[in-house]
């Protein structure tokens, strides 16, 4: 095959460049120019992230072959930077907080340039169509759609510069800085492009990686030879189960999955072997040469059959395949039926869900300046899979160093390991750095999805709708492998009755091991599937007692002081106070469920979004209030409840951070921010900069990188703001208290006197002060150096085996929604236009963050309840690909309306929660009961399609 | 249903399946360098300057060449999940040939050439003006980054069932030029968009073809809509499209040219003919709307969510006809009274 030459505009510049057979423009500016502002996050045109210009049109980079741009003009984000469109553009997507994990934004910026030049005058509607072929997974669109609204504004004269807010630099704003809206302290690097995550970085000499992944379900590996893929001129590493020197084994909670199968596969997709090679073309190569023989075994691929009799055995050590059993016993839960005037029974499935993080897994991996094997990956979890790795590869911990690279999201399924692994074991074979990137098919295929969940319910009320018991059987398909499930099956038994006051609760929570894609950790962490089953059956029990839905729940929520279902005593509840708040937000009008059709006074009303339909003299797609819009679109309203406990479950939660104030006054903040594009840099930098009296650019946070920070890195459970945020707090209460002592015997003045803020440390009532920069030089040469180290511990304990009685977190984060949709009952086709949000999440670091979350959570949700599906077949996956496996896209999600309750956490230094995770448990419940509330049809198997609703609309219509 | 647990009976023990790689290795050793796919490949990417030369590369490289406009289709297909690995001897960009862009009106027909893109029909004012549908359906087809270079003539030659231009192209009545060299010579012959599509990625073009041209009828006057549902709101594949365009007389009393047709229903879009017939000549009213949909054939021919298809196209057919008269003029009962229209209707036909 030969290289076609090519002529053509790069950024302004002609340039002549080398292509060979099969390279996309995508490839061409990447790795043959270096400009990877441009991201592979799908490969097939789906995600937009690749979004470039060509002669001024937006296209998708890796749908085009390389040659096509002969004689064409490309402008990539590097050549838009020094546009003027785009510096206001950059500044209004700080001012708006459009941009979180990044790996969207470069493409989105492109899209929204071309189209602010097409369009100058382009309205919300037209912004949000034009941005439609861009995915985002973080922010859920609203905060980006602000933004090129605002610079629209900006760049069209009719809103000043200033509406763009203080320009970088700007040192005006003083503090106190938790509470204030603090721009992205990554934001710039990344709207620009920048930032490079791991797929963007290459080493001298590195070699790629390839695996070899098991087609079939349940499988003896009958033969493996590698000596052929071994023997190819290129290859540096062929590795196998034989290669772990250690002991095999990783995951979440329990480390039971092989690196590299030995001897049996459980899944489709399963690592079998792996090769490194010069290029990965060689490495493909060399898997197709590995002779691989698999005799199929039996398989079970549904978690109920998987804990029935003479069911495939999946693990031996695992009898039944019970991977986990949780028990609640609270009260007496006959006595309860037996007191209430009413039962209401019901069963509730939920779907397998991927995350669909905009990046897929990447990773380097190469041996240190002490010989140490490092990892590069984005990884939301480096304590935990350093000491993983270390115990595979039978090292020490010390010899083995993660280094987090910046995440393209993550939302729990980066808390799972395994490329990791595989690159560990290869490189000490290959001896030279090496490189390994998935591809969006194969990040669906190998890695943990969120746990399918089967749900009975059945609860006793009284005719005033208090409830006198609630039973609980829940069911979670597990998958191949143990990973985080034993943690899911605890955090969704413990919750599932839900935040209200029962006397008598029983629940019964348990998984099974199937030959499914293995599931793992996922936002909510099995709270999402509990919140839809309770959150659903109340509804349900509502319309029984023809009661309104927010009184029902009213009626039950927990109070103040009340013991939770483990037999916790809480200090602080807020349920109430939320459901009052979110009620009149929303200016919900009471009534019982299945209004039908929309005759509700509430509807239509302020906070809820157009809904999309076709401008037809235009051809383009436009937003009206629905009244106009033809044929069957019935509206409606659902209210879900929830809670939430913060930080790792039944187990003590700890982190430690260093901080040092520096030589003229600035500081360094040594934590573990696994920042997986929510804002944990912020919440350090805003918390730091309060506690040391300076403000937040004065302040530089340490890499994640095991060689350098404390235990403990790790997102998940919601902790990082909470407990990592405690350990940042003690540190720098630390360092500043040495410099207090060394002042207070300086000024001769009592410590509790002195006060450090606006850069400047004075003391009370007297003319005493000087700058901090001046404090540390003066400390330093008087021996004293202000370094601080601290660490915080979250309490939880353990539950008992028998009643689950115990008190698993020591924070919980109480919320309520409301949803407004529209459902067409000509196709069964549901938009969510509006969703009210409110959260107890204890003192708020920075509300605009705090809010994005939010709506980040309400989109994924939106798609969980609507859209995606995960769907296997005989453990294949029927949705392999972002074409088939569909998340929400700008014109799918809702205008998200947030009310930040702040009820300071009692137990925690500065008072914070958290959000990331409590803001995703109410949306599902409360989109499913606004479809009820619109067409009288209860979905009780997830996602809602348009196929279910209309259906079952059809069906409950009397012939 | 879909979701929740797929339930499955256990196999009976069957040791037996030997399985070799490379036959089927999902995932693995599938990406190329920094997650790119690799799995298209070609050695020639040949883009001719004008259509004799494309021509001629096509018989050059016969049987082993593909032709390629936007390219929309062309990677996605060849990845895991679609063909798997793909090589072309020629690749033949037919993009830059000047022969294949324009947009003409002669005689009451529109001619497109092959290069004429989605997007072009929410631009070019001739489209907007006499084929309203088009725009209609290239504002829900795709993104705006796809539609900039997708092409009319590719959505035909790719035949997919749910393919919403072809659907659009079908109402209109269109025809499509088809070129191609023999003995040298260029030889052109039309074939009518019924007769070109014959199944799923099926259609009439012989080898060493070229699809130049797509002709139509220009509709000034009638009224048009284009239906549409998937799973999201943009980049969907169509579950079922719908495009009608409705003529009415000019004391917009009564039907006279009716077109619906139908996309994702079956191995091709269809027509409903019959539908159509009953509707020319008939009273240009809800109440004719509402008695063709109780008339309608079942035309859905699809192997999954037949009963859904069903369901919609009923009420696609009964929207997208009232919005055609609306665009003509005619306004039927408001909206917001269909459900009570429904039941009346309902116990009608019972």
């Amino acid at each position: 095959m030969k290289a076609l030459k090519i002529l053509f505009t790069l950024n302004g510049r002609e340039v002549e460049t080398e292509v060979g057979p099969g390279t996309r423009l995508l490839e061409l500016i990447r790795d043959a120019h270096g400009l990877t502002g441009a991201k592979d996050g799908c490969g097939a045109g789906e995600c937009g992230a690749c979004t470039v210009l060509v002669n001024g049109a937006t296209l998708k980079s890796c749908l085009m072959p390389a040659p096509k741009v002969q004689g064409a003009e490309v402008t990539t984000i590097e050549g838009l930077v020094d546009t003027n469109e785009f510096q206001v553009l950059a500044r209004a997507f700080q001012q708006s907080g459009a941009s979180q994990c990044g790996y969207c934004i470069p493409g989105i910026v492109v899209s929204a340039i071309a189209l602010l030049r097409r369009r100058p005058e382009a309205t919300r509607e037209e912004i949000a169509a034009a941005l439609s072929g861009n995915i985002c997974r973080c922010t859920g669109y609203w905060k980006i759609l602000d933004g090129v609204e605002l610079s629209r504004d900006v760049l069209s004269g009719r809103l000043g510069e200033e509406a763009l807010g203080s320009p970088p630099g700007d040192n005006s704003v003083v503090g106190p800085f938790v509470g204030a809206n603090v721009p992205r302290v990554d934001g710039l690097r990344k709207i620009a492009g920048n930032t490079k995550y791991a797929a963007d970085l290459t080493l001298p000499g590195m070699h790629h990686v390839k695996v070899l992944r098991s087609p079939v379900a349940h499988a003896r590996i009958a033969e493996l030879d590698v000596s052929r893929a071994e023997a190819m001129e290129g290859v540096s590493a062929v590795v196998t189960h034989l290669d772990v020197p250690g002991i095999d084994g990783y995951g979440l909670i329990v480390q039971d999955q092989p690196v590299l199968a030995p001897g049996r596969v459980r899944f489709v997709g399963e690592g079998i072997a792996a090769v490194a090679a010069e290029t990965p073309e060689i490495a493909r190569r060399a898997i197709d040469a590995i002779q691989l023989r698999l005799e199929e075994l039996p398989a079970v691929f549904d978690a109920e059959q998987a804990l029935g009799e003479g069911a495939p055995l999946l693990h031996e050590s695992y009898p039944g395949n019970v991977v986990k059993r949780v028990k609640v016993r609270k009260g007496d839960l006959e006595r309860g039926f037996a007191a209430s005037d009413l039962t209401v029974e019901g069963r509730y499935t939920t779907q397998c869900v991927e995350h669909v993080y905009l990046e897929p897994e990447a990773a380097l991996a190469y041996f240190d300046e002490e010989r140490v094997l490092t990892i590069v990956s984005p990884s939301q979890n480096i304590s935990q899979h350093r000491w993983v790795i270390a115990k595979i590869m039978g090292l020490p911990t010390h010899r083995v160093r993660m280094i987090m690279s910046p995440m393209g999201g993550g939302f729990g399924g980066k808390e799972d390991m395994g490329y990791q692994a595989i690159l560990a074991l290869a490189v000490f074979k290959a001896n030279r750095p090496l490189k390994l990137v998935y591809s969006r098919e194969e990040s669906f295929l190998a890695t943990p999805k969120r746990h399918p969940a089967m749900l009975e319910l059945k609860t006793g009320l009284k005719n005033d709708g208090s409830i006198t018991a609630c039973r609980i059987r829940i069911v979670l398909d597990g998958g191949a492998y143990g990973t985080a499930t034993g943690g899911v099956v605890s955090k969704g038994g413990f919750l599932a009755a839900g935040p209200y006051a029962i006397e008598n609760v029983q629940v019964d929570s348990v998984a099974a091991f199937t030959n499914n894609t293995p599931s793992g950790a996922m936002r909510t962490y099995g709270g999402l599937q509990v919140h839809f089953g309770m959150e659903s059956h109340l509804d349900v029990c509502a319309a029984k007692l023809g009661m309104d839905p927010i009184a029902l729940r009213r009626r039950n929520a927990m109070e103040q002081s009340a013991e939770t279902h483990t037999g916790q005593r809480l200090e602080r509840v807020s349920i109430q106070h939320i459901l009052d708040t979110v009620e009149k937000a929303a200016r919900w009008h009471p009534g019982p469920p299945n209004r039908n059709g929309g005759n509700r006074p509430d509807l239509k009303g302020p906070g809820v979004r157009g809904h999309n339909t076709l401008d037809v003299n235009l051809g383009r797609r436009r937003a009206s209030d629905g009244n106009t819009a033809p044929g069957g679109l019935k509206r409606g309203r659902g209210v879900a409840a929830g809670w939430y406990g913060i930080a790792l479950t039944g187990i003590q939660d700890r982190s430690g951070a260093w901080v040092e104030l520096e030589d003229g006054g600035t500081a360094k903040v040594v934590a573990g921010a696994s920042q997986t594009g929510e804002g944990v840099e912020n919440v350090f930098v805003q918390i730091a900069a309060d506690e040391l009296g300076i403000l937040p650019e004065d302040i530089v946070l340490s890499p994640n990188d095991t060689a350098i920070i404390p235990e403990k890195s790790h997102a998940g459970g919601s902790r990082q703001t909470y407990v990592v945020g405690g350990a940042v707090v003690q540190a720098c209460r630390e360092a500043r208290a040495k410099l207090e002592e060394f002042l207070a015997g300086h000024w001769a003045v009592d410590r509790s006197l002195i006060r450090f803020a606006r850069r400047e440390v004075r003391v009370v009532d007297r003319r005493l002060s000087m700058s901090v920069a001046k404090a540390v030089e003066l400390a330093k040469r008087n021996g004293v150096v202000p370094i601080g180290s601290g660490s915080y511990v979250s309490v939880g304990t353990p539950a008992d085996p028998e009643t689950g009685q115990g008190e698993p977190w020591q924070a919980y984060v109480f919320g309520a929604q409301i949803a407004e949709v529209e459902v067409d009952t000509v196709t069964g086709e549901v938009q969510v236009l509006g969703l009210w949000a409110c959260h107890d999440i204890g003192r708020v670091v920075n509300p605009k963050a705090a809010a994005a979350q939010i709506e980040g959570a309400v989109s994924m949700a939106v798609g969980q309840a609507l859209m995606e599906d995960y769907r296997l077949v005989e453990g294949r996956a029927l949705t392999p690909n972002m074409t088939k496996y569909i998340v929400p896209t700008t014109l799918d999600v809702p205008q998200v309306n947030s009310i930040l309750l702040e009820n300071p956490d009692p137990k925690h230094p500065i008072g914070v929660r958290n959000i990331g995770e409590p803001a995703m448990l109410q949306t599902v419940p409360a989109i499913i009961n606004a479809i009820f509330d619109a067409v009288g049809v209860r979905v009780t198997s997830l996602p809602a399609t348009p196929e279910k609703v209309l259906m079952a609309i059809k069906n409950a219509t009397p012939a | 249903m879909a979701g929740g647990s797929i339930l499955r009976k256990i196999k009976k023990i069957k040791i037996c399946g030997v399985i070799v790689s490379p036959s089927y290795a999902p995932g693995g050793g599938l990406t190329g360098q920094n997650g790119a796919a690799q799995m298209l490949s070609w050695q020639h990417y040949l883009m001719p300057g004008n259509l004799e030369e494309a021509l001629r590369l096509l018989d050059r490289f016969s049987g082993q060449h593909r032709i390629v406009a936007g390219a929309t289709d062309l990677l996605p297909q060849a990845r895991e999940g679609g063909k798997g690995d793909t090589h072309f001897q020629a690749l033949v960009d037919i993009s830059r040939i000047p022969e294949l862009a324009g947009v003409s009106l002669r005689e009451g027909r529109l001619t497109v050439g092959a290069n004429t893109t989605i997007a072009d029909c929410l631009r070019n004012p001739m489209l907007l003006s006499h084929a309203p549908v088009l725009a209609q359906c290239a504002a829900w087809f795709g993104d705006d980054a796809i539609r900039e270079v997708a092409t009319l003539a590719g959505n035909l030659v790719n035949a997919s069932p749910a393919a919403d231009g072809t659907t659009a192209l079908l109402a209109l009545d269109a025809q499509v030029t088809l070129e191609r060299l023999e003995n040298g010579n260029r030889v052109k012959r039309e074939l009518s968009l019924r007769e070109f599509v014959t199944g799923p990625r099926k259609t009439r073009i012989r080898e060493g073809e070229i699809l130049t041209a797509i002709a139509f009828d220009a509709l000034e006057k009638y009224g048009s809509a284009f239906e549409k549902v998937g799973q999201r709101r943009a980049l969907l594949l169509s579950t079922v499209c719908l495009a009608a365009l409705a003529g009415i007389n000019s004391r917009k009393s009564h039907f006279v040219d009716v077109r619906l047709a139908l996309g994702g229903i079956g191995p091709t879009p269809v027509r409903l003919t019959e539908c159509e017939h009953f509707l020319n000549g008939r009273p240009a009213n809800f109440q004719t709307i509402r008695e063709a949909v109780g008339l309608l054939q079942d035309v859905v021919r699809s192997r999954t969510r037949r009963e859904y298809r069903r369901e919609v196209v009923r009420g696609f057919v009964e929207r997208a006809l009232t919005n055609a008269l609306a665009g003509c003029g005619v306004t039927g009962p408001p909206w917001g009274i269909q459900a009570g229209a429904k039941e009346m209707t309902q116990g009608g036909v019972a």
